[in-house]
């Protein structure tokens, strides 16, 4: 019974690389210009202990792939059937590879997450449940009104700052960047959550470096390079007739 | 490739982040034994969205200054009779205020 095939990634390549990374060949399948870097897998392997290990030697695997080839990273724990199993994935998926390689082809990704003292804004506009006025002098019905426009001049203020403060930051990194892909306020404290695909021998670091000079009183993640997880494009799977 | 990670007080950002994975469940749980919940859930969910557009849009109207006082009048009255059956819908289907939301995935928080 031939084994089931781990797939970590997708090279721009039909010439894979092989070598052995612990107890696993590391290996490739190949269908015309690319191909997919796998491992074979046992039958019944148990895939659901140890999460953090395996997530560890998938990510080893595909950061090796990123010296030498563009990767489309596969999600962690992409198990295959079989061998012919991958190669109709590489079929199906060909042309979306194909553009994905030429739009990616020598770019990293780059991440960057920003946290803001959102409190102490919220306090400086005045939206800690003070009103700035007394509305005890209209109806009912207008002062509703007041104090829910008081709230939305409050809160528009906050996202005018949080707006203001974001742009400030990625005027650092987005003369740089290819694309770039910004998430704003996920949280009342995550000012930013930002990817930014580059390419590989842009100084990131440098850039970065500025940042925390320039604004020294937010707090910040940044990590890079890393395979462009965020940047590939893939069509929906469409279902077969 | 040698990558760099820094990070400041990286259990804030910890903390940030399970905020998002933490908030919601992902896909409405519907089960025959809470239907009739989960449905009001999906409903008032809606319903409130609705509200909240209605109210930030008259929000927006009066701060360009384009109501008279009689529409803020009227308006007002209409929201607070909308916020007050809201909040009697709630508590007829025992649901929290945070409860009312949907995690469209990619895309975020409806609310």
């Amino acid at each position: 019974m031939q084994p089931r095939i781990y797939v970590y990634g997708i090279i721009d390549s039909a010439k894979g690389p092989e070598f052995q990374r612990t107890d696993r060949r590391i290996y490739s399948i190949a269908y015309q210009d690319v191909a997919a870097v796998v491992s074979d897998c046992a039958l019944l392997e148990d895939f659901t202990g140890a999460v953090e290990e395996r997530a560890l030697f998938h990510e080893g695997v595909v950061e090796t792939l990123m010296d030498d080839f563009t990767v489309l990273p596969m999600r962690l724990l992409s198990v295959f059937g079989g061998r012919e199993q991958v190669v109709s994935m590489l079929c199906k998926n060909h042309v979306a590879f194909k553009a994905n390689f030429t739009r990616l082809a020598q770019k990293v990704e780059f991440g960057l997450k920003v946290l803001w003292p959102s409190e102490k804004i919220r306090e400086r506009i005045g939206t800690n449940g003070k009103l700035s006025a007394n509305f005890s002098n209209v109806s009912p019905a207008k002062a509703f009104m007041l104090e829910k426009l008081e709230e939305y001049k409050h809160e528009k203020a906050f996202l005018d700052e949080a707006e203001t403060l974001t742009l400030k930051v990625d005027a650092f990194f987005s003369g740089l960047a290819a694309e770039k892909k910004l998430r704003k306020l996920q949280t009342e404290r995550l000012l930013l959550n930002a990817s930014y695909l580059v390419k590989k021998d842009v100084r990131m670091t440098d850039a970065f470096d500025k940042l925390k000079t320039a604004l020294p009183e937010l707090e910040y993640q940044f990590s890079g390079p890393w395979p462009p997880y965020n940047f590939i494009v893939l069509p929906h799977p469409q279902n077969e007739d | 490739m040698n990558q760099t990670i820094e990070s400041d007080a990286p259990e804030d950002f910890m903390a940030e982040i399970e905020k998002l994975q933490d908030s919601l469940p992902r896909k409405i749980n519907a089960s025959p034994e809470n239907v009739e919940k989960d449905l009001a859930k999906l409903v008032l969910t809606l319903l409130e969205l609705i509200r909240q557009l209605l109210e930030k849009q008259g929000m927006r109207r009066m701060d360009s200054g384009s109501l008279s006082d009689v529409e803020i009048e009227r308006l007002g009255e209409t929201f607070m009779k909308l916020e007050s059956k809201m909040k009697e819908m709630k508590t007829v289907f025992g649901l929290q205020d945070q409860e009312l939301n949907l995690n469209l995935g990619p895309l975020g928080n409806l609310m």
